[in-house]
């Protein structure tokens, strides 16, 4: 596999990694603050 | 192949036995709590977490691309490995404040340090990116491994990538934190003994430093012996606009939390020290070590150079160092030679496994999904993410090829468009989460564009590695500084709440003056942060941490002053300047001056003299400070972390 795809696809798991976390954070966000005005 | 005797496997075996079966005997202590699991309760000794700094940035992959750019560059090429010297400033400004926060993780101090949905989003974003970091560097360093496994035996990749982290994570999953930092305790030992002798016996194969030297100067090469050797303020293959850009990044990095590699590992270790003061001495001594430990390897790989010189492919020259100690070690020697790899190995994958762990338990698992989840269950998710990443890494592992590459792309690329954030979070109240959110997104679109898309398409040419920075730096500031100023800044509350527990360096004027207003804290003596005293008292009504401390006084201040109360020891005064400007000087003096003094060069012993005295002075300087800030804080530690557990849960503080 070519050495420079390598790099931009590590790069992108990276980056899917931070924004699944994102979505996360997202999800417990939106949750407690559901609770909070029922 | 290596051929090892029965006395090789035999040192070997007991080294591997000492080193995994001394971090079992805390299995008990580390089910106590997740605090145990993660952080060994936070009592921890400043030469504890000393020795883990120092182990966990010694892996297998370190001394092939110390080897690499030594081999390459000769001593200027120690510059590299100077990004280590962000913790000759961060070990007294960014490890007093994050000690001070309490928080278990760079993530969760974005909920201290911000507020709102924007910390929230940062925290998970940051937890996800260290997740996958950690799986990351497991991967490279066991690929590294591999290597070793296969110069040495024979053996194919995967073996060496396999095998020996499974050993490791048989002990982290068990003992947890506890077991990491003993561990790297005794493996710090086996590998400093290992790579002082091996750089020793490699400079004396050439027939002692002064012969290097002259060899050298034969070859045309005295060049390499000189760490300043530059081709020129921007032309040549090493240029000085290259050295004072690595200057910048590694010594006014150290004012801020973070960089793309760097400074998540610390923050574990800042937090498990047992005081303020611990923090600093670990963060500062293993930083410290690190260096010197650089000074060591690079006088060998000078050695193998003129023992081996010409080698053209980087994947056979940066084993140098690895070649020195097979084929220079007499039997026996070999076995433990073979040990300290296995330590220096050992030591980073325990340390990423438990640190990946901790954030997807402490910062995703608990905070997100289930936060009213028990230490028991935490515990165990703690140890299932430590298997999980252990197979993750397995995968990436085997996707690299070479190593150099990837920790250079880490070090300029990853790091370049936040660098400028992670110092302005910390000094500039007036930064927000936004700001910071977007300066990591944009890091990502603007380094594809500056580094690969523009010079593809011919917009321009592939740009020095030193120029990238600068200009992903710059690009992400057009993002990052709009996007802070068009949007609110964090309440007044929250940075109050921030402010008084950690009392940040910087520019956090109007957020103390609010402070002062409500009462929280006194007013600031005049020219109390150039250390000048004057007339003040304490308002009426003051309570907080500078309750009933700050008199009017009208003695006059000494130089450098050495009693302190609690509240004065809480500002920033002309003692930190002074540590701030010596701490990168004695650094870069320790690991020039060890590398220079190994070929008994002129100056080597002056500058390694310097910087032992200057160590002294930075000790005498800043203890009586640091001691009076730890024991303040400490009394108020049970209170803040009540605090801090309640908000983890969601409930209202």
């Amino acid at each position: 596999m070519d050495q420079g795809l390598v790099t931009v696809v590590g790069m992108s798991i990276a980056y899917a990694a931070s924004f699944l976390g994102m979505a996360l954070a997202w999800y417990g966000w939106k949750k407690r603050h559901g609770e909070e005005e029922e | 192949m290596i051929r090892f005797s029965a006395l090789d496997w035999f040192w070997a075996g007991a080294f591997l036995l000492l080193m995994v079966g001394g971090a079992f005997f805390f299995y008990r202590l580390a089910r106590r709590s997740e605090s145990d699991f993660f952080l060994a309760g936070r009592r921890l000794p400043w030469w504890l977490p000393a020795s883990s700094v120092f182990s966990t940035h010694t892996a297998t992959d370190t001394p092939m691309w110390v080897t690499g750019v030594i081999y390459a560059h000769g001593y200027r090429g120690l510059w590299y490995t100077f990004f280590t010297a962000w913790t000759a400033i961060g070990s007294f400004v960014s490890a007093r404040i994050f000690r001070r926060s309490l928080a278990y993780s760079q993530a969760e101090w974005q909920i201290m340090r911000f507020g709102g949905m924007g910390a929230e989003l940062l925290r998970g974003w940051l937890a996800g990116w260290q997740v996958f970091m950690n799986m990351f560097i497991l991967g490279w360093v066991g690929m590294a491994m591999g290597k070793v496994g296969a110069l040495v035996f024979g053996w194919p990749v995967w073996v060496g990538l396999v095998f020996p982290t499974l050993i490791t994570a048989a002990y982290t999953l068990v003992a947890g934190y506890w077991g990491v930092v003993m561990g790297d305790f005794l493996q710090g030992i086996v590998a400093i003994f290992a790579i002082l002798v091996v750089s020793l016996v490699g400079i004396a194969a050439v027939g002692g430093p002064t012969e290097l030297g002259g060899r050298l100067v034969e070859m045309g090469e005295a060049w390499r012996m000189n760490a300043f050797a530059f081709t020129g303020l921007f032309s040549g293959d090493f240029p000085a606009a290259w050295f004072l850009t690595m200057l910048v990044i590694a010594v006014v990095g150290g004012f801020g939390m973070g960089t793309s590699i760097d400074w998540y590992p610390e923050a574990q270790r800042i937090q498990s020290a047992g005081s303020v003061r611990d923090a600093a001495y670990g963060i500062w001594a293993g930083g410290t070590i690190t260096l010197i430990r650089n000074g060591f390897w690079a006088a060998s790989i000078l050695a193998f150079f003129v023992l081996a010189p010409g080698i053209a492919d980087v994947a056979d020259y940066e084993l140098g160092w690895f070649r020195l100690g097979f084929e220079l070690l007499p039997a026996g020697l070999i076995g433990v030679f073979f040990a300290a790899i296995l330590a220096i190995h050992l030591s980073t994958i325990s340390s990423h496994l438990n640190l990946g762990a901790l954030y997807f338990t402490r910062d995703l698992f608990q905070r997100y999904l289930s936060p009213d989840a028990s230490e028991k269950t935490l515990v165990r998710v703690g140890r299932l993410v430590t298997a999980v990443l252990l197979l993750g890494s397995f995968f990436y592992g085997m996707m690299m090829q070479e190593i150099t590459q990837w920790l250079i792309f880490a070090l300029w690329l990853m790091m370049a468009g936040i660098w400028l954030p992670n110092i302005l979070q910390v000094v500039w109240w007036r930064f927000n989460a936004w700001g910071y959110l977007s300066a990591w997104m944009a890091n990502l679109g603007v380094a594809w564009l500056v580094v690969w898309i523009l010079p593809a398409f011919g917009v321009f040419p592939p740009l020095p590695d030193y120029l990238q920075f600068w200009l992903l730096m710059a690009l992400g500031a057009l993002v990052f500084l709009p996007t802070t100023l068009l949007t609110k800044p964090e309440e007044m509350d929250h940075l109050i709440r921030y402010y008084l527990q950690t009392r940040p360096l910087g520019w956090w004027g109007p957020v103390h003056r609010e402070a002062v207003r409500r009462g929280l804290i006194a007013e600031r003596e005049p020219g109390a942060a150039l250390g000048v005293s004057g007339e003040t008292g304490t308002p009426p009504g003051v309570e907080g941490s500078l309750s009933g401390a700050t008199h009017a006084t009208s003695r006059r201040r000494p130089l450098i002053k050495r009693t302190w109360t609690a509240a004065e020891a809480e500002e920033w005064t002309r003692e930190d300047w002074m540590v701030i400007v010596l701490s990168p000087l004695v650094m870069a003096f320790f690991m020039i001056g060890v590398a220079s003094l190994l070929l008994l060069r002129p100056g080597g012993i002056m500058m390694t003299l310097g910087a032992v005295v200057g160590t002294g002075l930075i000790y005498w300087i800043i203890d009586p400070k640091l001691r009076a800030v730890s024991a303040e804080y400490e009394q108020r530690q049970a209170a803040y972390l009540e605090d801090l557990e309640r908000g983890v849960r969601w409930e209202e503080a």
